[in-house]
C-alpha cells in the first residue's frame, strides 16, 4: 500500500549492553501503519510491547532495520520534525505541576511555536480543537492536580493531538481507568482516527475492546513472529487463541472472551432463554458447570428452570425428583455447593 | 461555546508591576537604612546626581551601599532562578542552585586558598587577609566552581538521566566537604575564622571594580535563563515527553546547567555560599501565583528573589545599631517561616512534585 504513514523494516528491538551481548525483545518485525487507522499491539505481559512501542516512537533506537516515518528514518529526524509527525501518551502519570488542562494541552504547540512559547492564533486554535475533539471542554479551566485518571489521560490525548501529527502513539493508555473510562478513550481515539484521518497506534491489555475497535490488530507472543490482521481474522484463524493459551484460562473463539477454568462440577441442565438464562449460565460455569442449555431430551441431570413471575423472576431446581425454589442466583448457588 | 471562557496562558501584567514596584521599594530603603539613616528623598536626590543635605550620604550611597545593593539584588535573582532551573530539571523540590556541587568547589577553592597556602608555611603573605581577601578569594572561588562546572558539563552530555546527574553533584559535595574539613583540621584559629565568616555570606564585599565582572556574568546567565523558559516548560512533563514535543534534552540540560552554574558559581564567589533563597523563592512564586509556567515564573522569581535578598541584608545589617549579622543566618531564619506559612496555606508543593 501507498498510503501507509509507517513503516518497519527488519526490526530487532531490544537492549544493548556496551559490554555484554544485547538483549533482544523482538526480531525481524516488518509491520506497517495505513493512514487513518486505529491498530491496537496486544500480547501478554513482558512481551516486549512497550520496547515495540517506544522503538516506533524513537524514545528507543532500534538494534537493527529501521522504523520510517512519512518515508524518513525515525531516529535520523530531528526532535522537532520528529515532533511535527508523531506524538506520544505514555502509562506513566505525569505531575505537570500547577498547570490548567487548557495549559497542558498548550505545551503540545511547541514544536510550532517561537523560543518563547508564544501561541498565535493558528496554535490557540489548534488547542481549542484538540480539547474539543476529546470531549474535554469542561476541563480546561481546571487545574491537572485536581483531575481524576481518566480526565487527565483524556487531557493527555489532546495534548498529543494539538501537535497535530499524522501518527499518535499511546503506550497502555487505558492501564489505570475503569471499564466505562476504558471504553470512552477507546471510542474516542476510534473517532479520532476515523474523523481526523490520523493514525494511531496503542498497546493494550484489554483484549475485549480492542477485538471491538481495532481497525488491525498486532499481536505479540513470546515464540512466534508479530502477526497481524483484522480481529476477526485473528481470532478464526487461532492466533489469539495460541498467543494466550495458559493453564486455567482459554480464549473462548464463541464469545470472544476469556474463560476461566474453575474445578469441573460436571454437566447442568438449564431452560430458558433471555439474560435471564445468560447470567445464570455466567453463574454456573464460574461455579464449574459445563452448562446445556436447553436440551432436546434429558436426563440424570440437575436441571434449573427460569420462572418469570410478574414482578419478580424464580429460580426452579429438579434433580432426582426433588423440586427446589430459589429467590437468587446466589441462593441457587450456595444450595447447588452443598 | 462562548470563546472567552477558554482561560488565557502567559503573565499578568498588573502582577509583574506590583512586585516591580516592590523591588524599587525595598531597594531605595536599603539605601536609606543602615547604621546612619538617610532619608528618603536624599537617597533619590543622590541617584539622580544632585547633592544631599550633607555630602557625606553622597559618599556613603556611592561607595558603599548602592555596591551592596545592587549586588544583592543580582545575587537574589541569580540564587532564585539557578534554583528554579534545577527543580523542575531534576523534577525534585529539595533541588537548589547548590545541588551540582557548585558551592562545594567554590569552598574547596576558597578552603585551599585561606586554609591551606598558610599550612604550607607562607603566614606572612596572608597575615593580612583584606589585601589578598578581595580578589584571592573571589579567584579562588571561582576557580573551584569553574572546574566543578567543567566537570558537571562534561558528564551531562553524556549520561541519559537527569539522575545520575544529582546523585553525582551529591558526593561530589561529599568529598569536598571532607577535603575543607582535613583542611581545617590542619590551620591555625585565625585562618579557620577568615574561612568560615566567608562561609557566612556577605553582598558587601563587592565594590565597583569587582562589579564590573560581576554584573555583566549575571547579566548573562540571567539572559539565558529567560531564554530557557520554552525548554524547562516542555521538561515539566518528563524528560520523554519533552523529547517527543522536540526539544533536544541533552542541549536543554547542557544550557540549563550551565547558566545555573554561572549564576550560582558568580555569587558564591564574590559573596559565599548563600543558602536557602534558591530553594524557597521557587516555591513561593508557584504558590503565590498559582503557576508552574516558566514564562511566568523565570521573571517573577528573578524579582522575588531580589526583594527577599534586600530585605535579608536589611535585616543583616541592623538597622541604627553598628553590628552586622551573618547574612546566611538571616536568610534562612527569616525566609523558612515566610515559606512555610504559604506552602502550608496552599497544599500545593506536593501536587507539583510527587511523583
Amino acid at each position: 500500500m501507498n498510503d501507509n504513514i509507517l513503516v518497519t523494516q527488519n526490526l530487532t528491538i531490544g537492549y544493548a549492553h556496551p559490554r555484554r551481548s544485547s538483549h533482544i525483545v523482538g526480531e525481524n518485525i516488518s509491520v506497517s501503519i495505513p493512514t487513518g487507522e486505529l491498530i491496537c499491539l496486544i500480547g501478554p505481559n513482558g512481551v516486549g510491547k512497550s520496547t515495540l512501542i517506544r522503538t516506533i516512537a524513537g524514545l528507543q533506537t532500534p538494534l537493527k532495520g529501521q522504523v520510517k516515518l512519512a518515508g524518513k528514518e525515525v531516529n535520523k529526524l530531528k526532535p522537532r520534525e520528529l515532533a511535527k509527525l508523531l506524538s506520544i501518551v505514555l502509562t506513566t502519570r505525569v505531575n505537570a505541576g500547577n498547570m490548567t488542562a487548557y495549559g497542558l494541552v498548550a505545551l503540545g504547540r511547541y514544536p510550532y511555536t517561537d523560543w518563547a512559547g508564544k501561541l498565535t492564533r493558528h496554535d490557540e486554535e489548534a488547542i481549542r480543537w484538540a480539547i474539543k475533539s476529546v470531549g474535554a471542554v469542561e476541563l480546561a479551566q481546571r487545574n491537572v492536580n485536581e483531575l481524576s485518571d481518566g480526565e487527565r489521560q483524556k487531557v493527555m490525548i489532546a495534548r498529543a493531538l494539538a501537535q497535530e501529527p499524522t501518527l499518535i502513539v499511546l503506550d497502555e493508555p487505558t492501564a489505570f481507568l475503569d471499564l466505562p473510562r476504558r471504553v470512552e478513550i477507546m471510542r474516542i481515539l476510534r473517532n479520532l482516527a476515523r474523523t481526523t484521518g490520523k493514525s494511531i497506534l496503542l498497546s493494550t491489555h484489554d483484549l475485549d475492546l480492542a477485538l471491538r475497535s481495532a481497525d488491525t490488530i498486532w499481536l505479540m507472543s513470546y515464540d512466534k513472529p508479530l502477526r497481524c490482521g483484522a480481529p476477526e481474522d485473528l481470532v478464526l484463524s487461532g492466533a489469539f487463541q495460541d498467543t494466550f493459551q495458559s493453564e486455567g484460562i482459554e480464549f473462548d473463539h464463541q464469545t470472544g472472551s476469556f474463560r476461566i477454568h474453575n474445578l469441573n462440577s460436571g454437566e447442568i441442565v438449564l431452560n430458558g432463554n433471555g439474560i435471564h438464562a445468560f447470567w445464570t449460565k455466567r453463574a454456573l460455569e464460574r461455579e464449574g458447570y459445563n452448562v446445556l442449555q436447553n436440551p432436546q431430551s434429558i436426563s440424570g441431570h440437575k436441571m434449573i428452570e427460569i420462572i418469570k413471575g410478574d414482578s419478580e423472576v424464580k429460580w426452579k431446581m429438579t434433580y432426582n425428583g426433588d423440586t427446589n425454589h430459589y429467590n437468587s442466583l446466589r441462593e441457587l448457588i450456595s444450595n447447588l455447593r452443598q | 461555546m462562548v470563546e472567552n471562557t477558554w482561560p488565557s496562558l502567559g503573565p499578568r501584567k498588573y502582577v509583574v508591576i506590583g512586585i516591580l514596584a516592590a523591588l524599587i521599594f525595598f531597594f531605595l530603603l536599603s539605601l536609606a537604612v543602615g547604621s546612619i539613616n538617610i532619608p528618603l528623598k536624599d537617597v533619590v536626590k543622590v541617584l539622580i546626581g544632585k547633592m544631599p543635605e550633607k555630602t557625606s550620604w553622597k559618599r556613603i550611597i556611592l561607595m558603599l551601599r548602592l555596591p551592596r545593593a545592587v549586588t544583592a539584588v543580582l545575587a537574589g535573582a541569580a540564587l532564585a532562578v539557578s534554583g528554579l532551573q534545577m527543580q523542575t530539571l531534576f523534577r525534585n523540590p529539595l533541588a537548589g542552585p547548590f545541588i551540582l556541587g557548585i558551592n562545594s568547589g567554590a569552598s574547596l577553592g576558597v578552603a585551599l586558598v585561606v586554609l591551606g597556602v598558610g599550612a604550607v608555611g607562607a603566614t606572612s603573605m596572608l597575615s593580612n587577609l583584606g589585601l589578598f581577601g578581595d580578589f584571592g578569594v573571589v579567584i579562588a572561588a571561582s576557580i573551584g566552581s569553574g572546574c566543578v562546572l567543567a566537570i558537571v558539563l562534561i558528564v551531562a552530555r553524556r549520561v541519559r538521566s537527569a539522575m545520575t546527574l544529582l546523585i553525582l553533584g551529591l558526593m561530589f559535595g561529599y568529598a569536598t566537604s571532607a577535603l575543607v574539613s582535613i583542611l581545617l583540621y590542619f590551620s591555625v584559629a585565625e585562618r579557620i575564622h577568615s574561612y568560615v565568616n566567608w562561609t557566612f555570606g556577605s553582598f558587601a564585599g563587592v565594590t565597583w571594580t569587582q562589579m564590573r565582572i560581576l554584573a555583566p556574568v549575571i547579566i548573562l546567565g540571567l539572559l539565558i535563563s529567560h531564554l530557557l523558559v520554552k525548554p524547562l516548560n516542555a521538561l515539566l512533563l518528563g524528560e520523554e515527553y519533552a523529547r517527543s514535543m522536540g526539544l533536544t534534552v541533552k542541549r536543554a540540560r547542557f544550557f540549563i546547567i550551565a547558566s545555573t552554574a554561572i549564576l550560582a558559581g558568580a555569587i558564591t564567589a564574590f559573596c559565599g555560599p548563600i543558602g536557602f533563597l534558591g530553594v524557597a523563592v521557587p516555591h513561593l512564586c508557584r504558590s503565590l501565583f498559582a503557576t508552574s509556567d516558566h514564562r511566568v515564573l523565570v521573571p517573577t522569581v528573578s524579582i522575588i528573589g531580589a526583594i527577599l535578598a534586600l530585605i535579608a541584608d536589611l535585616v543583616a545589617q541592623m538597622p541604627s545599631h553598628h553590628t552586622v549579622l551573618p547574612l546566611n543566618a538571616i536568610t534562612s531564619l527569616i525566609g523558612a517561616p515566610v515559606v512555610t506559612w504559604v506552602i502550608l496555606r496552599r497544599r500545593n508543593l506536593s501536587a507539583s512534585f510527587a511523583s
